[in-house]
């Protein structure tokens, strides 16, 4: 018998067969197809939310009562209390239902000459931080305020010393000098360049025999080095342009000094009966209802830098007269002489040139001063570079203060591989005209503790973190190339809130460079990810525990549409069992219709005397020469169907639609029908063959 | 139709299969259309429910706080005319809704400087706000419902915490003196400590009697439907802000007092489209298989028919035979799977109906119902339709 | 009551055209039994298919009580006028044997309960016993299966029956029984009934004895 033969001649009937195999299989693949597309958006709905529980400190006060029991102050704990710490440390164990996972972030300083941080105390914007009084405060100005100047003297103060100090404490003379900026070694290259401008130095010596060892007078030429310069004018204008906000487009142009009106004695006396003591003598009028006051000490800072220079690293421990300090070395607390404390941590701070800046800088006297020209070079191009386990989990993206808005943050297997990519702000990469995709190498140091000079507050923030100042007695740790794969960007750039970041502050994945880091345990540096959906049932445990308060969680408002989210999950089930039911339907009709009656034909060759073998043969061919290519076309079907045509439906819908079932799913649905109708054919071959064998037992 | 019931009775195996094909369609159609419904509703509920902000910023969009945001822009929010000229055709209140706002102003108290700093609400201030860093120890009969009041009290610094009331005096275009009474202490860890919060009412009171005018320091608010967000930039928020500008270009605004846009209106809702979006996408996906599906109900239908009028070929030639014309023999055919449909369809429509409890989708099931019952006529015709030899063959 | 006129049938498929019959020209009376005999293939159920109404011949005419059956309703003539009997597969497989005997009469509109009692009445004609009335054909012998045929026939008060091999798959003793009530039929109902037969028993008590031998009708007896 010619199985195939016999299809052949049935055309209808084989292509009915066909059609029904195609049927079945392309409804169990798009089944199944939904199903996953919609398993797919429910990761993506999740993924979109974080639910992140960060640490509010609220256990690191405790209050101070009265005798009547009024709360009349607070003390403060250097770190939580065990029993806190102990229970943080426990809930990813204790309540396993949260899927509670630690993230803890460190903090390492980096060096790229691609990048160009902000100095935000050169940012010509009008900054009003923290509303505390006219003065800036100014997070992120470290390490960018370091500058080398060739100064020429023109008045030099009178030496003073400090008075509020004990007996035993001596922080040398301090000196005023003024003078004008002849030109510039190294400065951040955000400020305006002060060359021409008028100079305000504040040199702190160890003794005015140092000072005056120097040969200093007016007319005299000289390099300075300081730590804390100050565009003045600058300070001046972004003041006033904070009350002439509205027409402000360049604090430059827009604010002209020379158009200052100076008081007359009459003007000047109302002044002092408007706001006495504070010497008004001039005011700058920008409209006819506005104008802003200024002091004779405001008027100095037009045309004005300022910087302080040190030339004793012992000034700075009020240690002056020491014979011996103590030092901190790797933790440990080390006695040396002063005379060895100088030689390994002074830096330069005045010199008096006789010949060109250029010229002392290239002799071997100047070899000092170079290396901490280059040492500027590398504090200019320095960011604080936070590593992190979850990039979501860093309390300012959970709390939607910061978000990703171009490329993409990290997935899941880069923090595992410590992958060598970083995420960078978009202001960042606007100065430093970067974009996603391109590669920084970043030299990695760590703090220098012991360099007290160039510690810095950094390592005492839990927020709004700066790069250290780079210690040439450490070196560089590590030099990495990354790639920037994301930029982001914050709705309060400047913020100094308790888990503010910088936009110079660039994230790396755990474990993608090998240094020291800094963390804590709490601000920016701690926070921990729990299950979306279980932030109240955090908040009851907490306050079970009597920990009300303990975390603040952050969920982006998964938990107000968390009940919507899980109704929407369900219904795909449902839609794969009916599919399922249709596609069992159509198997059992081509069943009916074709392994079944194919029976027949069997029986009937057997009842004839044909070998068994043959008839099982015969059924065999029959079903799968139907059952494989109705596979295959309802496959394709399949392919066609959850690809393109959804997608050029989607399009002419309106909407993007990515209906992305993997090939390899529909590959195996494919296997799996195949499967069971060669099943169901073998279950009627098997009838068959069992009949043969008892009709040759019969014949016996 | 002779016998119509009786055969059905008899034959409850081929009955059951019609039947539960014709659920199965349905089933599937009404389960795609409850997906749809349910992604609906999920949106619905996303939009109602999931808060979107919109907060003044500077241009850039990269700074809401220790902003100088002029009374104009402040009685866009709060409709009060004290704070600046009114705008009747444009009014936001209509679009959104918890106004949380800011301001702040130098103030001498005992000649030394302080910030007094006014607040709609404990979260208008960063630092008060869950984790910012600063508690509040209320005095008794106070919470932190006071900021939402209008009363004279201020929450002082640790170093005032023992006065019964503070005297603030602000010199502005004219010097004003109030006192306030004290009715909190802040603690916070690093803090500055010459603050002074009181309620956003009384510092503004403060500030129009001292300089004629007020200044909030950040400006937001939440939508109140947002499904509007859209309408309200067209019509308000595109009159009066800028939008968000990434490279912090001015743009030109030229009315009298300002050449450019001074601020942006920075509208968060990121996080409402990309979940809309997720939903929308399931929601066509559903949707498109649901057609899909109401089409393969007349493929079904055809190979059930097929099916049947194939096992049955015996019957409907005898029934020729014996003098039933051809259209009577297929109409025999259709009122029974017909009856057999609807009783699969009014099943499937029943107890879909019992466990989701969504109104089923009637003109879907009607398209896929009538696609189904005209996919088994096709068959029928098929089978019946053939020549008189052809049709007879079986039997003779 | 049934004239051939020169009646030719010709089947024709993609292959090759076979002529059934050729210019076969007869007259059939009622009340009497005739028997046509040939060899396979001769064309005697095409003939019977013809006289029933199920073909149209490809030349000539078969007129039904001078009716030309190409321009008629052949299914009404079927419903009043013709009954068709055949080896195998006559029953509904789904009805019961009055219910099948019954069932002419309902696609007459006849009500059901009426048209069951005359089912039985004809049942017990064709002596089918009582106890087998209400089963299922499955649950009968071909001779009883043949016999509720009969009693559909006499239901439906047809007066030409054609009977295509009415014995063929019965024992002899069923088949002469058979034969007995087509005798019946056709002297006391005055019935035309036309036997296609390979059994010259069955040809012996016809009336009359048609030959076909190639489309023709060669010899009549």
């Amino acid at each position: 018998m010619k199985s195939f033969h016999q299809l052949m001649r049935t055309p209808l009937r084989s292509l009915l067969g066909l059609l029904l195999i195609a049927a079945s299989c392309a409804m169990l693949c798009l089944g199944v197809g939904q199903y996953e597309a919609e398993v797919e958006a429910r990761d993506g709905l999740e993924g979109r939310f974080t639910t992140v529980a960060v640490p509010t400190n609220k256990y690191m006060i405790e209050y101070v009562y009265d005798a009547d029991g009024h709360v009349i102050g607070v003390s403060y704990y250097s770190s939580q209390p065990f029993e806190i710490d102990a229970f943080i440390r426990s809930i990813p164990e204790s309540y396993p239902q949260l899927e509670a996972k630690e993230a803890s972030h460190g903090l390492i300083s980096a060096s790229c000459p691609k990048l160009q941080p902000i100095n935000v105390a050169a940012l010509s914007e009008n900054l009003r931080l923290s509303g505390e009084g006219d003065t800036m405060t100014l997070p992120s100005d470290q390490p960018y305020t370091e500058a080398m100047l060739e100064v020429e003297i023109e008045k030099i103060g009178k030496p003073h010393r400090d008075e509020y100090l004990s007996e035993n404490e001596n922080s040398g003379v301090e000196i005023e000098l003024e003078g004008k900026v002849l030109s510039v070694i190294a400065l951040e290259s955000g400020y305006r360049d002060p060359t021409g401008s008028r100079v305000r130095l504040t040199a702190r010596f160890a003794n005015e025999e140092s000072f005056y060892a120097l040969g200093l007078e007016k007319g005299s030429r000289c390099l300075a080095f300081g730590m804390d310069y100050t565009d003045d004018e600058l300070e001046l204008r972004r003041r006033i342009a904070k009350s002439e906000f509205a027409d402000i487009a360049d604090i430059y142009d827009d604010i002209d000094l020379s158009d200052i009106h100076m008081f007359s004695a009459e003007e000047r006396r109302k002044a002092d009966r408007l706001n006495p003591g504070l010497n008004i003598v001039a005011e700058y009028r920008y409209s006819d209802m506005y104008a802003e006051s200024l002091s004779k000490a405001d008027l100095d800072m037009i045309g004005r830098v300022s910087l302080t220079v040190v030339n004793d690293p012992l000034i700075l421990r009020s240690a002056v007269d020491a014979d011996t300090v103590t030092e901190r070395i790797d933790g440990k607390r080390v006695e040396v002489t002063a005379e060895k404390y100088r030689a390994k941590y002074s830096m330069p701070a005045l010199v008096k040139l006789d010949g060109s800046a250029e010229e002392y800088l290239r002799s071997e006297a100047g070899v000092e001063w170079r290396k901490w020209q280059e040492i500027c070079d590398i504090d200019y191009h320095a960011v604080p570079v936070i590593a992190t386990p979850n990039i979501k989990a860093v309390a300012q993206f959970a709390a939607e203060e910061a978000e990703i808005t171009e490329g993409r943050g990290f997935e899941k297997e880069e923090y595992s591989q410590g992958a060598k990519i970083c995420v960078i702000s978009d202001t960042l990469a606007q100065r430093s005209s970067l974009n996603v995709g391109d590669k920084l190498k970043l030299s990695f140091y760590e703090l220098d503790e012991s360099f007290a000079a160039r510690t810095g507050s950094t390592y005492l923030r839990t927020a709004n973190v700066a790069a250290a100042y780079y210690s040439p007695l450490r070196g560089f740790a590590a030099e990495e190339e990354f790639e920037i794969v994301g930029l982001y960007r914050q709705k309060n750039e400047w913020s100094d809130g308790t888990y503010a970041i910088s936009p110079n502050t660039v994230f790396i994945p755990e474990g993608s460079v090998a240094c020291e880091e800094y963390t804590s345990n709490s601000g920016i540096f701690s926070s921990m990810t729990i299950k979306n959906g279980s932030a109240d049932e955090l908040e009851g445990i907490l306050r079970e525990k009597g920990y009300e308060g303990l975390f603040v969680v952050y969920d982006q408002g998964y938990s107000t549409v968390k009940a919507e989210l899980e109704s929407f999950f369900g219904v795909s089930r449902s839609t794969l069992l009916g599919c399922a039911a249709i596609w069992l339907v159509l198997t059992a009709a081509f069943t009916i219709l074709f392994p079944l009656n194919k029976r027949v034909d069997a029986e009937r060759m057997l009842s004839l005397g044909a070998p068994g073998r043959d008839a099982v043969r015969h059924i065999l061919l029959s079903g799968l020469g139907i059952t494989v290519p109705g596979t295959v076309i309802g496959t394709a079907m399949a392919f066609f169907l959850s690809g393109g045509l959804i997608e050029r439906l989607g399009v002419a819908a309106g909407v993007g639609i990515r209906l992305s079932v993997p090939p390899r799913t529909i590959v195996l649905i494919a296997v799996c029908q195949l499967a069971a109708l060669a099943l169901l054919i073998l279950l009627a071959a098997w009838t068959v063959s069992k009949k043969a064998r008892n009709i040759r037992r019969k014949k016996r | 139709m002779p016998y119509l019931i009786t055969r059905m009775r008899r034959r409850p195996m081929r009955c059951l299969l019609s039947i539960i094909c014709a659920a199965a369609v349905c089933g599937a159609i009404f389960g795609l259309f409850a997906g749809e419904r349910s992604m609906d509703k999920s949106i619905d509920a996303v939009y109602a429910e999931l808060p979107v902000k919109c907060a003044i910023t500077n241009l850039r969009g990269t700074r809401s706080e220790g902003l100088n945001i002029p009374g104009w822009a402040v009685n866009l929010f709060f409709q009060d005319e004290r704070y600046g000229p009114s705008h009747p055709e444009t009014i936001f209140l209509g679009y959104i809704k918890e106004v949380s706002a800011q301001t702040s102003i130098q103030a001498l108290i005992a000649q030394k400087p302080y910030t007094l700093v006014g607040l709609t609400d404990r979260g208008a201030a960063r630092e008060l706000a869950d984790g910012g860093g600063r508690i509040i120890v209320w005095r008794e009969g106070y919470d932190e419902s006071f900021f939402s009041g209008d009363e004279s009290g201020c929450v002082v610094p640790n170093g005032l915490s023992q006065l019964e009331s503070v005297t603030v005096e602000v010199a502005g275009v004219e010097t004003v003196t109030a006192e306030l009474r004290v009715i909190g202490t802040y603690f916070g860890t690093g803090d500055k400590a010459n603050t002074i919060y009181c309620t956003w009412e009384a510092v503004c009171d403060i500030e129009l009697n001292a300089n004629h005018g007020i200044t909030a320091s950040s400006l937001s608010a939440v939508f109140s439907d947002n499904r509007r967000i859209d309408e309200f930039w067209e019509k308000c928020g595109s009159k009066y802000f800028a939008f968000v500008d990434p490279e912090g270009v001015p743009q030109e605004w030229g009315v009298t007092m300002y050449r450019y846009y001074p601020f942006a209106l920075a509208i968060y809702d990121d996080t409402l489209k990309s979940t809309v979006a997720s939903l929308e996408q399931s929601k066509i996906t559903f949707m498109i298989f649901g057609d899909i599906m109401t089409a393969l109900a007349l493929v079904f239908g055809f190979l059930l028919g097929e099916l049947i009028t194939k096992a049955r070929e015996q019957e409907l030639a005898l029934q020729y035979i014996l003098g039933l014309t051809k259209s009577r023999v297929i109409a025999e055919v259709m009122a029974e799977q017909l009856t057999l449909s609807l009783l699969g369809f009014g099943l499937a429509i029943g107890l879909l109906f019992a466990a989701i409890g969504i109104s089923p989708p009637w003109l879907k099931i009607a398209i896929a119902a009538a696609a189904q019952i005209i996919g088994f006529l096709i068959a029928a015709l098929r089978a019946v339709g053939k020549k008189s030899p052809e049709l007879t063959k079986g039997v003779e | 009551m049934i004239v051939l006129e020169n009646v030719s049938y010709t089947y024709s498929d993609k292959s090759r055209k076979t002529d059934a019959l050729r210019g076969v020209s007869y007259t059939f009376e009622e009340g009497r039994l005739y028997a046509i005999m040939g060899v396979s293939g001769s064309g005697k159920s095409t003939l019977l298919s013809l006289i029933a109404g199920l073909r149209t011949p490809t030349v000539g005419r078969v007129l039904i009580d001078g009716e030309d059956t190409a321009e008629i309703d052949a299914c009404r003539l079927r419903r009043d006028k013709i009954s068709v009997i055949y080896q195998e597969l006559n029953l509904f497989p789904l009805l019961t044997a009055e219910e099948n005997a019954a069932y002419p009469l309902t696609i007459k509109r006849t009500p059901r309960k009426e048209a069951e009692k005359r089912a039985r009445a004809c049942l017990e004609r064709v002596e089918l016993k009582p106890e087998l009335f209400g089963a299922l054909p499955k649950k009968l012998s071909g001779g009883e299966q043949q016999r509720v045929a009969i009693a559909r026939t006499l239901a439906a008060g047809s007066k030409i029956v054609l009977a295509d091999e009415p014995t063929g798959s019965l024992d002899k003793k069923n088949g002469d029984n058979i034969v007995e009530i087509l005798q019946r039929l056709a002297h006391e109902e005055k019935a035309c009934v036309i036997v296609v037969t390979h059994d010259p028993s069955v040809a012996q008590r016809a009336d009359e004895t048609l030959t076909i031998v190639d489309g023709t009708i060669e010899e009549k007896q």
